[in-house]
This record gives C-alpha cells, sequence and structure tokens, in this order.
C-alpha cells in the first residue's frame, strides 16, 4: 500500500457506511419476517420473489462488509482480540452458511479434520471472515457439481487450513496479482460481475495481522488450493 | 407480568421492526428516538432490560450510557443496557462496554429471531 492511502480512513468513511448499512438492515429484517410468514402466508410465487430480494438484500450488505473490512486494513484499525477458539464451532458455523449454495451447485463438501481438534487463541471474527471469503470464492468460481475439502492439520505451533475446489482455477499469468485490491482474474471477470475483487485483498490483510500467511496453488480449468498457517497461540 | 424492554434507536423503520417483534413474543416495549427520550422514558418506565443504538442525535449511546451510570437511582436498579453497532467497531465498542454496557450486536450480522434470544439470555 502507498502511504497516502495507508492514512486513517475519515470518519466520515465509517459515517457513510453506517448510513448505508441500516436501511439494508431493515430490509433484511422485514425480508426475513415476511418469509417466515409472519405478516399472513405467502404464495409460492411471492415466497421465490422474496428469496431473490432477500439474497440481493445480503450481496449488498456484504459489499458493504467487504468495503469497511478494507478500510479497517488499510487504516491499521483491526484491533485483534484473541481468545480460546473452539474450530469445530467456527466451520460448524460456516458450513451452514453456505450449504444452500452447495446444494444450488450440487458440489459435493468433504472435510476433514483430526479426531481432536485443540483450540486455538485467535481473534474469531476474523478468522471467520477468512474461512468465509476462501470458501466462498471455491464454491463461486467452481463449476456445478463440483467438490470442494476443507481441512485442518494441527502442527506443534500452528495450523494448517486448506481449501481446495476442482473449479476454474487462476491464469498462470495473473496469479502474483490475485491479492492485490480491486484485482480480479479474466475468467473471474467472465463468470461474473458481481465479485469485488476486494476477497482475497481483506484474505490476506486478515491473515497477517493474526500472525498468519496465505499462498495458493492452481492450474487453470484444474483447480485452486488455498493453505493458511496460523499460529496456535497469537 | 410481560419483560419489559426499552429501545432507544434512531431509526424509525428499524424501532418499529423491534417493536413487531418483541411484542409478538410477548414483550411489553416502549421506543426512544435518542438517547435523551430514552432517559426522559425512565422517568416514567422501568424496564427489565434497555437495548441501546449508538450513533443518534442529541444524546447519543455513550451520553445516554454516562448519564445513565451517573444517575444515583437509575445505576442502582442493575437494569441490563445491551448495545446496537451497525459496524462493530472494537473502539466503540470498548467505550461502550467501559460505560457498563453488558454486551452488544453488531446489526449486520444478526437477525431480530437471534437478538430476542440474546435478550432472553440477560433476563434469566
Amino acid at each position: 500500500m502507498k502511504d497516502a492511502q495507508n492514512k486513517k480512513p475519515a470518519e466520515e468513511i465509517f459515517f457513510a457506511y453506517h448510513q448505508l448499512r441500516t436501511p439494508l438492515i431493515s430490509s433484511k429484517w422485514i425480508a426475513e419476517m415476511l418469509l417466515k410468514g409472519e405478516a399472513g402466508t405467502i404464495n409460492p410465487e411471492q415466497e421465490s420473489l422474496l428469496k431473490d430480494l432477500y439474497s440481493a438484500i445480503g450481496h449488498a450488505n456484504r459489499l458493504v462488509g467487504h468495503l469497511l473490512s478494507t478500510a479497517r486494513i488499510d487504516s491499521g484499525e483491526l484491533h485483534v482480540k484473541p481468545e480460546s477458539v473452539d474450530l469445530e464451532r467456527v466451520y460448524s458455523d460456516v458450513i451452514k452458511e453456505f450449504q444452500p449454495m452447495i446444494v444450488k451447485k450440487s458440489h459435493t463438501l468433504v472435510f476433514k479434520k483430526p479426531k481432536d481438534l485443540p483450540r486455538v487463541n485467535t481473534d474469531p471474527r476474523y478468522l471467520q471472515e477468512i474461512l468465509d471469503n476462501l470458501i466462498s470464492n471455491s464454491i463461486k468460481y467452481t463449476p456445478d457439481k463440483g467438490k470442494i475439502e476443507l481441512s485442518i492439520n494441527a502442527e506443534k505451533s500452528f495450523f494448517l487450513f486448506t481449501v481446495k475446489d476442482n473449479g476454474m482455477g487462476i491464469p498462470k499469468a495473473q496469479q502474483k496479482k490475485i491479492f492485490n485490491k480491486f484485482f480480479r482474474a479474466d475468467n473471474a471477470v467472465q463468470k461474473s460481475n458481481d465479485g469485488t475483487g476486494l476477497g482475497l485483498y481483506i484474505v490476506n490483510g486478515l491473515a497477517k495481522s493474526l500472525g498468519g500467511k496465505i499462498w495458493f496453488e492452481s492450474s487453470e480449468n484444474k483447480g485452486t488450493t488455498f493453505y493458511f498457517r496460523l499460529p496456535i497461540k497469537y | 407480568m410481560a419483560t419489559k424492554v426499552l429501545l432507544v434507536e434512531d431509526d424509525q423503520i428499524l424501532a418499529r421492526l423491534y417493536q413487531t417483534k418483541f411484542q409478538k413474543e410477548g414483550f411489553e416495549i416502549q421506543l426512544a428516538y435518542d438517547g435523551q427520550e430514552g432517559l426522559d422514558k425512565l422517568k416514567s418506565f422501568e424496564p427489565n432490560i434497555i437495548i441501546l443504538d449508538l450513533i443518534m442525535p442529541r444524546v447519543d449511546g455513550f451520553g445516554f450510557l454516562e448519564k445513565f451510570r451517573a444517575d444515583a437511582v437509575l445505576s442502582k436498579k442493575n437494569i441490563p443496557v445491551l448495545v446496537l453497532s451497525n459496524l462493530g467497531q472494537d473502539s466503540d465498542i470498548k467505550r461502550a462496554q467501559e460505560l457498563g454496557a453488558v454486551d452488544y450486536f453488531v446489526k449486520a450480522d444478526i437477525s431480530l429471531g437471534q437478538m430476542i434470544e440474546k435478550v432472553k439470555k440477560y433476563l434469566k
């Protein structure tokens, strides 16, 4: 990052996010209430439209979240708060969140982990955000009926998390740029235009802030494996 | 007797949504649209729990907490205050906790149902 961009984002920017989030939150809650039939029974056509509305709101919310995380990384305002984290719990939350997308794309999800998983001392919010971004990319950029493999290996002083897919991969010539802010690989742009190019920038920034490291192996049209090494103790 | 909730939230749409949801769950809820109105409401209404937004006109959430804590009568009632944050900014959350808030929600991260669950937890 250049120095000029490293300055603290103005309070106005945080305020703007606040202003932007409020109507998104009320929209999300209204859609939730309608979907649950709390304002009367809905017919299947209404349900289908409401589900689209709900997912569009979720998308807008995630965009704001990405912009906010980016602003925090750039301004050095991450303030890591380590605590003892149960990884089983983190994974079950993440998997639960993505289950509908996995089912929709008919992916197979495999999760490998040691029998007794030790706890990790880290900031659970950022760990979750890292895994969220990596898994969401895998699901999104793997053609239907793909295979997503998550694994955790516990070593003496660190954990190694992997997220492996057999998706479209990252073109070799562009692999160096993949963690750059706003960068999106050509094949990803062709696939969908709803990415921000911020996900991996955030993943990399958060991983560093947790004392960890991110790297990957990828080959176009074959798949990508992301590795995340996280110290057991922050 | 119904559990009483005071909600201090300046966004009227959000406030009405909480009201609908809490009423459906059998709570008695009173709304205040800024910190000063919240403090005024407490003169005649004694809630079991307070849900407080942070960024508000006139008296914001921090101002509310300061005055609430400084008030000899109110501070003795042990009414838990849950803070609502839009951004989950650590500095804000930390400051609110230092001022006596027992917990916080990041609005974008939770559903209304989860909020009710959390409120119930503090009422046990």
